[in-house]
């Protein structure tokens, strides 16, 4: 007989969720089975989660990561961002009960005043991951239900669902012995690949999951980190695919797309940025900042700059704190994962 | 001692217990402790042991009349903001039967104690990795499968209702509740119907406004069916036991409980009045209840608990309480348990002399595999229900 045993499962939730961040081994990468995209455990070709933190900052990473200007969000927000590189912020609220202050709201906001320029009031419930923009349109992952909404934010239509999208769910992973109580798919960040397609971070079991944007059928898994809050996505100077995320070391399971609702502790405030090789999985760089402004939760990327002798170039990127939304810049260091 | 501590700081863990309860607590278990030194069997591994009648055996924390008394004549606890006095009392737990599962068998159990008719319905994927969910008609007597039915529910979910010829099956995450068909063999495992729960914001939050809840949907536990017709479930989301009219599912009545019941199922109690027969694995709820908060960074304050929990922590505390004001009547908490929390079917109730509640012979799951257990619940009880006192 089997034994179900909650208590383990729990376990099994929290140390491989909350305590284990994923290392990569990217040798064993290539010798996975044709049958198992990403070889879980007990499966041939499987990696084995290592820890990782986040390198400790020197004064030269401390210079290269820095928070270069803060806007004040609606009075209560409680939620994520997505930027249209041709410059749009947008916010889009939890609903409730998560938002115990009112319905989801979309807010189109000028990015350098924080001036509401456009709302409207969206069916949401409950958390949501971060949404991203692609081409006139928001897409909005409730993971609880599976689905990705479509949401226009043009002029005329400014917050309409014009489609929801299925996204697949754990028993389309196929992870073998592994015991998940919900079949939702768990992710906060959410990012947008070369070809505009929506790659997202599946918290449960630590993947990059890129799924056609249109259908939610899914393009590619790779195993990276445990444990990653917000993502957003940028191309290297040498084209190769890049994710930029930040994680909650302190858990490690971090916080998800949820801001927190109470003062952080100065343990709490102890963030740790990454980036990885979004074909991989792989971490290139990363810094663990100790005094972090920006939870480790939703970020989306304003642009991506080549810098002379920085493999990886600047990532400027908006990202929340305590403070409101702040523009934040990073230039990572080589060989600094 | 050692036991009452570790259960304490566990529960203290779980925010239920006030640091202040635990030298009480202390004390209570050092009465069993008396007891067991005094010769009598004092831990559910003797459980099959016990005679019925036996009032200090059985695995309870049973309680003799020369160390539960005071020198008022009545010791009294005062658990999280809720006080339960202690007054002398027979109380009987034991296992008399255990029948085997099928192989790899993982999910929750339904007895129709009229018709004599078990049925088992197993978890569906991810949470259950052995296959599709599955609905077992049983031959009570044998453990012998009589019928199976694949059925399409996903995930986990608590424990269903017999009523009238259907099985009540909530779903929390789909906030929904199937019924299902079992009465005519050829037809098992048909779901005729399905009644929506209601979300978690359309419900009462004004005890609850210091938590942040993040799904839209609440978790609840087993099903329990009122003789009126109305069911009742708990809600692990905020402590409360949930009534809900049986048709429509809407929320008819809240009432704070103990905070972690998953086994649920409506008894009679002495005079024929509805009661709640209920039991919780204090540790297994701690977990899930830091778990909650762990995903959220500005609560995470608590490191997770230990991996390895020790076998007290690994103990199912069995309830009786009072549907209308989700007080504990009766409670016993057994260390380390052969039974799981999650399940209890009532088989039958019959009246014992000189016992407040009589006796129930109760279907549940354990490791071994259905266990048929006694209980002839004293006037002993400690709850944590948490009466909205701060944590301190």
């Amino acid at each position: 007989m089997q034994t179900r045993n909650p208590g383990k499962q729990l376990l099994a939730w929290m140390f491989s969720g909350a305590l284990l961040l994923a290392g990569c081994a990217s040798q064993q990468a290539a010798e996975k089975p044709a049958e198992f995209v990403n070889p879980r455990p007990g499966q041939p070709g499987h990696r084995a989660h290592e820890e990782w933190q986040g390198q400790y900052p020197s004064l030269e990473s401390l210079r290269a990561f820095k928070v270069t200007r803060t806007i004040a969000p609606p009075a209560g927000f409680l939620g994520n961002l997505a930027y249209d590189p041709a410059g749009r912020l947008f916010l889009v609220s939890m609903g409730p009960p998560t938002n115990p202050s009112g319905p989801s709201m979309l807010y189109q906001l000028d990015p350098d005043s924080g001036k509401v320029t456009a709302q409207a009031k969206m069916p949401f419930q409950g958390d949501l991951a971060s949404p991203v923009y692609i081409d006139g349109y928001l897409y909005q992952g409730v993971y609880h239900e599976s689905k990705m909404y479509k949401v226009s934010v043009g002029a005329k239509d400014f917050g309409a669902v014009v489609k929801t999208i299925p996204l697949p769910t754990l028993n389309d992973l196929k992870l073998a012995d592994e015991s998940h109580p919900v079949p939702f798919i768990e992710f906060g960040g959410v990012a947008v690949t070369p070809d505009k397609n929506i790659i997202f971070h599946a918290d449960d079991v630590g993947e990059l999951i890129t799924i056609d944007r249109e259908t939610g059928s899914i393009l590619n898994r790779v195993r990276t980190l445990k444990a990653l809050g917000g993502i957003a996505s940028a191309k290297a100077p040498d084209g190769r695919f890049l994710v930029l995320g930040n994680s909650d070391p302190r858990g490690s399971y971090c916080a998800l797309s949820y801001p927190p609702t109470v003062s952080r502790s100065a343990q709490q405030k102890d963030i740790s940025w990454a980036v990885l090789d979004g074909q991989t999985g792989e971490v290139l760089a990363s810094l663990r900042k100790q005094n972090s402004p920006a939870y480790a939760s939703t970020i989306a990327l304003v642009r991506h700059e080549a810098v002379d002798g920085a493999p990886y170039g600047k990532f400027v990127f908006l990202a929340t704190g305590e403070e409101g939304i702040l523009t934040m810049e990073w230039t990572p260091a080589k060989d600094s994962y | 001692m050692r036991r009452a501590c570790r259960l304490v700081v566990a529960l203290v863990v779980a925010g239920c217990v006030t640091p202040a309860s635990v030298p009480e607590h202390a004390e209570h278990d050092a009465h069993a402790e008396h007891d067991a030194h005094a010769g009598h069997a004092g831990h559910a591994g003797h459980e099959a042991q016990a005679a019925p009648g036996n009032d200090v055996a059985g695995g309870a924390y049973a309680y003799s009349g020369s160390t539960r008394k005071r020198a008022s004549g009545m010791a009294f606890y005062a658990l999280g903001g809720s006080s339960v006095s202690i007054k002398p009392s027979s109380t009987t737990f034991r296992i008399t039967r255990v029948l085997p599962l099928p192989d790899g068998f993982v999910g929750h159990l339904a007895y129709d104690a009229e018709g004599r008719r078990l049925w088992l319905l197993s978890h569906g994927p991810p949470a259950n990795t052995r296959g599709p969910s599955t609905l077992y008609e049983l031959d009570p007597a044998t453990g012998r499968v009589l019928a199976q039915k694949v059925m399409p529910f996903k995930g986990e979910f608590g424990a269903p209702l017999y009523r009238d010829g259907a099985l009540y099956q909530g779903v929390y995450h789909e906030r929904a509740i199937y019924q299902v068909a079992v009465a005519d063999r050829a037809r098992m495992g048909e779901i005729t119907r399905t009644i929506p729960v209601p979300p978690l914001g359309s419900l009462n939050l004004a005890a609850h406004k210091d938590k942040v809840f993040r799904f839209p949907f609440f978790v609840f536990s087993a099903l329990a069916g009122l003789p009126d017709g109305k069911l009742v479930t708990h809600s692990e989301d905020l402590g409360e036991l949930l009534t809900l009219d049986g048709q429509t599912g809407k929320v008819i009545r809240q009432v704070g409980t103990q905070p972690s019941l998953e086994g649920l199922a409506a008894v009679p109690g002495p005079g024929g009045e509805p009661l709640l027969m209920a039991n919780t694995n204090p540790h297994e709820f701690a977990m899930r209840d830091q778990l909650r908060k762990f995903l959220f960074r500005g609560e995470a304050n608590a490191a997770p608990l230990a991996a390895a929990p020790p076998v007290e922590e690994t103990g199912v505390v069995w309830m009786l309480l009072d549907p209308e004001s989700g007080e504990v009547l009766s409670s016993i908490w057994h260390a380390p348990s052969r039974a799981k929390s999650g399940d209890v079917a009532l088989i039958k109730h019959e009246p014992v002399p000189d016992t407040p509640y009589g006796r129930y012979e109760l279907f549940a799951l354990g490791q071994e595999g259905l266990l048929t257990i006694e209980w002839v619940p004293s006037n002993v009880a400690w709850s944590v229900i948490d009466r909205g006192t701060p944590p301190q």
